[in-house]
């Protein structure tokens, strides 16, 4: 298994070294422009296929309407790992999911938090008859977790992960369990939406950020029961097999150093290579607070960055014996389309300095043509979110796609960086 | 799958059907040839001062390095070349053909784009040119000039 993933964290060096050859060369060769345009090609061919993927899978998605079973008042157990959280924020966090439908239990966990949320919370944890445990030091989302999952579950059937600012809606626990009473359900993941969307230009621009990724690819890939991450918001496990892979889960390590953040997405990875289906719920609607200024959110775009190569390059370890797709589409998609761009990427704010004409008349036609295409949904289904869209691309090609180059050299990188420490 | 979504469904792939077909013809299909003439007016050899490199047929003009990067890095992945006065007339006869002039390195001139879809051959046949001959002098991968004798004035 280390050795596979060793060989994986290689080869994307291998593909960034041989990208930025490509610019290199096709900057001082004399026979550049040919380099450049058959690199471009490739490129290009490798999106529309993506493109088309996508929608086929989220045709399909539409064509097979599956009709979960009912919930059926099984016993839900509700875990709330918290750290530093607001008191404000995790005080309605609990309401909500109190005041949710479902016959639940509420385990709250706190992970060594310095702010006493004990003494804020003694009252409402009564009231509702919240299991609490107190970590007195920090030790991380993952060990608070299992010590929820091996100490304090009762007799229950399914698990619901939600993060500490979360907000359910009152339907949100017993639609998010549905699928799972079917024997191929492994985990479950609902609809994030943000309370503060119309803070600013920023937290505009994750609405449509978080829209994206939900309806168009969590959903794409809902349709072949592989979605890849449960977010941390608001996920469900079936409990038999969670408790099954929490030892695995809690003692994850990248390269011999304990992992950190990213648990959602190991979690999800962990219930994929056991031979379950994944799906997303897109009636389980939670809300959540988005980062408000852009210090914030990109310290949490590194930190989901490095999370996004390592559980990548995780789940080409397992996914060709139980979803050859899956492994397809990680390899040829999420993790070299990154890197392999990167010579692109260069070419681009050259010709943007060097030929500022070719630039504005042949590559932003053809950019803004391609977003269009690609997030075609949200211009049909969320048209108030296309400035936010709009933002978001012009962000990415400044600075978040670089972000992906940096987290491949820091990816052992441990810290969580917007934990308030 | 009710109606409406079927019909949704139907115009959501036609339009990426669209964009496919056109973004692959753009790319991969066959492109105009296009062909630079050296301009009649305010074109000097002493704008050009580079290594000189090439040389015209009948030697009359040379071309700078610098001047021949230029002109390639505008039309990259073109076939060019540089045509006389009468073989444009040939040009203007037989096929439908745009004239639009450009400015480089301070000289104006003039390229011919020919609009309608041609086969090489014919074109060198109808031009008098050979290609391997009138290669010879530089050439580039995907991009080659045919050094004539332009009228300069």
């Amino acid at each position: 298994m280390k050795k596979t993933q060793l060989f994986y964290y290689i080869l994307l060096f291998v593909i960034t070294i041989f990208s930025l050859s490509l610019f290199l060369f096709s900057i001082f060769s004399n026979t550049n422009y040919d380099i450049l345009s058959h690199y471009s090609k490739a490129y290009l061919i490798l999106l529309l296929c993506y493109t088309w993927y996508t929608f086929i899978l989220l045709f399909i998605n539409d064509l097979r309407k599956i009709n979960y079973p009912r919930y059926r008042n099984e016993k839900i157990s509700v875990i709330i790992p918290v750290f530093n959280e607001n008191l404000e924020l995790l005080r309605n966090a609990i309401i909500s999911v109190a005041t949710a439908k479902g016959n639940k239990e509420i385990i709250l966990i706190d992970d060594g938090s310095t702010n006493q949320p004990q003494q804020y919370l003694d009252e409402i944890t009564k009231e509702f008859g919240i299991k609490t445990h107190y970590f007195s030091k920090n030790r991380g989302k993952r060990h608070a977790l299992h010590h929820a999952i091996t100490n304090l579950l009762g007799n229950t059937r399914y698990i619901v992960t939600i993060d500490s600012d979360t907000i359910l809606d009152e339907n949100a626990l017993i639609r998010i369990v549905e699928p799972l009473k079917m024997a191929e359900y492994g985990a479950t993941t609902g609809d994030v939406r943000l309370l503060n969307e119309s803070k600013n230009y920023l937290t505009k621009m994750q609405g449509a950020y978080y829209w994206i990724g939900l309806n168009i690819y969590k959903k794409a890939q809902s349709s072949l029961g592989m979605v890849v991450c449960c977010s941390g918001c608001i996920a469900a496990y079936k409990k038999e097999i969670i408790v099954s892979i929490i030892d695995e889960f809690v003692n994850q390590e990248f390269f011999g150093e304990a992992c950190t953040h990213s648990e959602d997405r190991h979690l999800t990875n962990l219930v994929l290579k056991n031979g379950y289906k994944v799906v997303y719920v897109p009636e389980a609607i939670s809300h959540t607070e988005a980062p408000t200024t852009l210090n914030e959110f990109l310290k949490q775009q590194q930190r989901w960055k490095r999370g996004y190569i390592r559980e990548s390059i995780y789940t080409l370890t397992y996914a060709w014996k139980v979803r050859p797709i899956l492994f397809i589409e990680i390899l040829f998609w999420n993790l070299t389309v990154p890197f392999f761009v990167l010579g692109l990427m260069m070419a681009l704010f050259v010709s943007i300095l060097l030929k500022p004409s070719f630039f504005f008349l042949t590559i932003l036609p053809s950019w803004i043509g391609f977003i269009f295409i690609r997030y075609l949904f949200l211009f049909l289904f969320s048209s108030k979110r296309i400035p936010g869209l709009l933002i978001y691309a012009f962000l990415y090609e400044l600075i978040l796609y670089w972000q992906f180059i940096y987290a491949l050299f820091t990816v052992k990188n441990k810290s969580w960086v917007t934990r308030q420490q | 799958m009710k109606t409406k979504k079927k019909i949704q469904w139907l115009g959501i792939f036609i339009l990426l059907g669209v964009f496919t077909y056109s973004t692959i013809s753009t790319t991969f299909g066959d492109k105009n040839i296009n062909i630079a003439m050296a301009a009649t007016q305010n074109f000097s050899i002493d704008d050009f001062n580079n290594n000189i490199i090439v040389l015209s047929e009948d030697q009359d003009i040379l071309y700078s390095e610098g001047f021949i990067k230029k002109l390639s890095k505008l039309y990259a992945n073109q076939e060019m070349c540089i045509i006389n006065d009468d073989q444009l007339s040939l040009l203007l006869k037989n096929y439908s053909i745009t004239l639009q002039d450009f400015n480089i390195m301070n000289d104006t001139l003039t390229l011919v784009e020919i609009k309608t879809k041609i086969n090489k051959n014919d074109l060198f046949e109808l031009l008098g040119l050979n290609q391997k001959v009138d290669c010879k002098l530089l050439k580039r991968k995907n991009v080659f000039f045919f050094l004539l004798s332009p009228q300069i004035s």
